[in-house]
């Protein structure tokens, strides 16, 4: 069976006044099935924006296709297409109340007064807003417009919505329980969300799949733990979390397993594809997953524990509530950032800049990437 | 110190003010005035001029009966009418259409449609009026009510697209788009969600134009045909062959019309606010 | 695939049927009409009215000196009714802006509510019939005048000024006639001048004379430039006013194009006229927008904010 959504080699130039065209979309494919939560993530000017508007009808495609249940829907003018949007701005029609701005789909299909009247009440009792239908959407907070236009996308119940941006005018408390709803709703309903994001907490907190995006091109595409823990390339690893990346030598594979070597000496063993004598290897590891000991003793004193084990010299320390947040900057490695529970040396309330440090990241915390860091 | 310059300033605001109405007043004031040998000398109170320019011109002189034929009057009026009506309509449509491409499209002559759009406004009225002369003689067309109309849309078109332009500048135009992902083809969007919303705009563009049609003397004095006077070209002749004491009345009823068309303009604007 | 666009081509047609049928008005009825006038300015006239289709520059000639010598001598007769309009519609810019420039700063100064009334009952006459307002002022300046009847009877004078079908009588009328025209952008400027630059300028040492030349002069200077050019270019080609107030005393270029189409019949000489008062405002725009940015295109400013 054809998938819901098929997005096949699309592309896609923007002429700028006067300068080269702009790839926005550059040979992207990409499948949706049925229920499913797919994010397209993304900096600005990556081409989320410029796919969702394709599938939605307001943008062309140098070349490409796109198709729903198996049909190209290239030719269909947007108000044929079979999806629905939620817009940044929500758009809602400052004109017509909260019921007609719902309504406005099945007003349009033609769908009678009573039928229509049962359908907007429940899909604003979906979206939390019971009750809400004669209030003049001028008078809505952001999260309440947010909600109708939600329920103005599915009131007509469309089997893929393309949500762009929904939730970056919310405050960041309210956006958090938007997060959860969109998620249930989603779920609830069962249809397929496309969502558009910059913001890469979002994107893992709520998606079946992320698709990173950047120049058009897909960087990477999976759930969000492997886009997490196991980023393709520098770009995912930058964009996505926050990230040490260093290079290393390879100096020799036996079997399984490589030794390499980082600048400054440190040596570590590794397993992996990745992992090819000759060629050097950009390794991942997370903040989180550095432990750090007070003093160039404390490195020392673990010589056998697997892993990278480095020495430095705290250049930075901040308190987040939960975490301190602590910059090292390692010689011929460079600065490296690591988020610690409990600094080791606890008695004295913390590490002062200047003191130096040791650190330690496990092996099994370390991704190889692939192809050297951008 | 500070305070008295501003009284000084607020004395000369209210003298201006003054300057402006004071002899707009005289007209009104005057209308009434019974005298109708020395219209500026006031001998009593009388609705006779307005009884007069009404048709009833029982208590009329010799000396006053100036309006030779109120059929006269009423026919110019209503050929005013005519063609106000119908230039609002066409410079509506005409107007409107510009706007609206403008707004939302891009498109590479943009520019020139802005300027082309601002060229009608900034042409003196009689070189519009004796260019649309000379075209429609050489053409042959015949002078009376359709090249007045003709004529008034060429520029009350630019009227109505500044109008309109300046309301679609705050739309949204995210919104149309929503409609049409909504389902809604373009027309539907267009009646459902584009009109309703620049309809201020385009009602105050449309009020223009119909009162600088009524109002407009110089384009129409020269391409309006013996049987097609408008109230201001009849108005204009009166003037210049003489002054009684009808026309303060005639201009009264006309002020009154013009206050009652600019107040209907000025409630359409503040309910688009 | 194809390189088809779907949603360009929609577009493209949407956008062709809003502009097809402007265009097509436009290019007829407004370009058509400017060319042929061009066109006829270049002609010779006909003995009895109309046009010979050869080619004749006399008729700019009458206006620029190079007279027909073998009928006439050059007689800068129609130079100087030129230059006379340009000088009235001078005049007119000048004494509109003396009359509104005190009175924007007033209106600038008022709370909101008096703000917007005042700006109403400044638009309003502009809705008022030009006749009905021209023959107020025909009713104050003739001799037997309101005018003229209050300084008789305040014994300042015996017998009537001539005020009327004077050129004094038609700037008058001329002024009150553009006023409206002139306050708008002025006010624009006025409004958006920030009251404490003003009192950072007297504290600073400068006199008041200083902080107008030095600090309100330059600020308001669009707005001057802008409503005088919206005056000056109505008032330059007026024949209403003139005809009305200045009687055959006053010949402006305006009376002068109205006598060649409607008793003299010399419409190759009147088009040329005509395209002399087209070329001057032409040029005065394209000054003005060089030396101030388009953005401040004075005739966008004023209307709009008249009819929006």
């Amino acid at each position: 069976m054809a998938p819901l959504l098929e997005i096949r080699n699309a592309t896609r130039h923007f002429a700028t006044q006067g300068g080269a065209p702009v790839t926005a979309l550059d040979g992207l494919s990409l499948t949706v099935a049925d229920n499913e939560f797919v994010t397209l993530l993304g900096p600005s000017g990556c081409g989320k924006t410029t796919l969702l508007r394709a599938i939605s009808g307001f943008e062309d495609l140098d070349s490409g296709d796109i198709l729903i249940e198996g049909t190209s829907i290239l030719d269909r003018p947007a108000h044929a297409r079979p999806v629905n949007t939620v817009f940044q701005n929500y758009a809602l029609f400052p004109h017509m109340n909260v019921a007609r701005n719902v309504g406005y789909s099945l007003e349009v299909a033609g769908v009678s007064g009573a039928e229509r009247a049962r359908r907007v009440a429940e899909a604003l009792e979906l979206v939390g807003l019971g009750g809400y239908g004669e209030r003049s959407v001028r008078q809505l907070s952001g999260g309440q417009q947010q909600r109708v236009a939600l329920a103005r996308a599915i009131v007509a119940r469309p089997r893929l919505l393309l949500l762009d941006e929904p939730l970056s005018a919310l405050d960041r408390n309210l956006r958090q329980r938007m997060q959860e709803e969109l998620k249930q709703l989603q779920h609830g309903l069962g249809i397929s969300f496309v969502f558009v994001t910059h913001d890469q907490e979002e994107a893992l907190t709520m998606s079946d799949r992320i698709v990173v995006l950047d120049g058009g091109r897909i960087q990477q595409l999976g759930p969000p733990e492997d886009i997490y823990f196991r980023p393709e390339n520098a770009f995912v690893a930058r964009f996505v979390g926050e990230s040490n990346l260093v290079t290393a030598h390879v100096l020799s594979r036996s079997g399984e397993e490589g030794l390499l070597e980082v600048a400054g000496g440190a040596r570590l063993v590794l397993s992996g594809d990745r992992v090819v004598p000759g060629i050097d290897a950009t390794l991942l590891f997370r903040p989180e997953s550095v432990s750090v000991a007070s003093g160039p003793e404390a490195a020392a004193s673990e010589p056998g524990a697997a892993g990278l084990s480095l020495a430095g010299r705290l250049t930075q320390s901040s308190f987040t509530g939960s975490d301190y947040r602590l910059e090292i900057d390692v010689p011929g490695v460079g600065p490296l950032k690591a988020t610690v529970r409990h600094l080791a040396q606890s008695s004295s309330g913390g590490l002062a800049p200047g003191e130096p440090v040791a650190l330690h990241v496990p092996s099994a915390a370390i991704h190889v990437l692939a192809g050297p860091p951008a | 110190m500070f305070r008295k310059r501003i009284g000084l300033l607020a004395v000369y605001g209210i003298a201006f003010f003054a300057f402006i109405y004071a002899p707009i007043f005289l007209v009104v004031v005057y209308s009434f005035n019974a005298n109708p040998v020395n219209m500026m000398i006031w001998s009593g109170f009388t609705l006779d001029w307005y009884r007069t320019i009404f048709g009833f011109s029982a208590a009329t002189t010799e000396l006053s009966l100036y309006v030779e034929s109120t059929d006269q009057l009423l026919r110019a009026v209503r050929n005013s009418l005519i063609v106000a009506l119908t230039t609002t309509l066409v410079s509506t449509v005409l107007g409107t259409s510009v706007a609206l491409a403008v707004a939302r499209f891009r498109f590479r002559l943009k520019a020139f449609y802005r300027a082309l759009m601002f060229l009608p406004m900034i042409m003196p009225d009689i070189v519009l009026g004796i260019a649309l002369l000379i075209f429609f003689v050489s053409f042959g067309m015949s002078l009376g009510l359709v090249s007045i109309i003709i004529g008034h849309c060429t520029f009350l078109t630019s009227y109505v697209f500044i109008v309109v332009s300046a309301r679609l500048a705050g739309m949204d135009m995210s919104l149309e788009e929503a409609s049409a992902d909504l389902g809604a083809n373009g027309w539907v969007t267009f009646r459902k969600v584009t009109l309703p919303l620049i309809l201020p705009g385009v009602i105050g563009g449309a009020l223009l134009a119909f009162i600088i049609s009524m109002d407009d003397l110089v384009i129409t004095y020269f391409i309006s045909g013996v049987d097609s006077t408008t109230l201001p070209v009849f108005i204009y002749g009166m003037l210049r062959r003489g002054i009684k004491p009808e026309i303060n009345a005639i201009a009264t009823v006309m002020l009154l019309f013009s206050f009652l068309v600019a107040s209907l303009g000025l409630y359409f604007r503040a309910r688009g606010r | 695939m194809s390189a088809r666009k779907p949603i360009e081509l929609r577009q493209k047609s949407v956008l062709a049927g809003l502009l097809a049928a402007p265009t097509l008005f436009l290019a007829v009825f407004f370009a058509g009409p400017l060319g042929l006038m061009f066109i006829y300015s270049w002609l010779e006239p006909g003995l009895y009215g109309g046009v010979e289709w050869t080619f004749y520059d006399l008729s700019y000639g009458r206006i620029f000196g190079w007279a027909d010598t073998r009928y006439e001598k050059f007689d800068p007769v129609y130079l100087e009714i030129f230059l006379r309009s340009v000088v009235l519609a001078l005049q007119t810019s000048f004494f509109c802006l003396l009359i509104c420039y005190p009175a924007a700063f007033w209106v600038s100064r008022l709370g909101e509510r008096a703000k917007s009334l005042c700006l109403f009952l400044i638009t309003l006459p502009f809705f008022v019939s030009l006749v009905v307002r021209l023959f107020a002022w025909v009713l104050l300046l003739r001799p037997t005048g309101l005018i003229n009847q209050f300084l008789i009877g305040l014994g300042l004078i015996d017998t009537p000024l001539e005020i009327i079908f004077t050129e004094t009588a038609v700037v008058i009328g001329m002024v009150y006639v553009f006023i409206p025209f002139m306050f708008l952008p002025l006010y624009a400027s006025v409004e958006k001048l920030d009251a404490s630059l003003i009192e950072a300028s007297g504290d600073l040492g400068a006199t008041r004379l200083q902080t107008f030349r030095k600090v309100v002069l330059p600020l308001t200077l669009p707005g001057i430039i802008g409503g005088s050019i919206i005056v000056f270019i109505p008032s330059l080609g007026n024949f209403i006013v003139p005809s009305l107030l200045g009687g055959a005393k006053v010949v402006m270029t305006g009376n002068l194009i109205e006598q060649q189409f409607l008793s003299a019949r010399n419409w190759p000489f009147g088009a040329a006229l005509g395209m002399t008062v087209m070329a001057s405002v032409l040029l005065l725009l394209v000054v003005y927008v060089r030396l101030l940015g388009r953005d401040e295109m004075p005739a966008a400013r004023i209307r709009s904010s008249e009819g929006g």
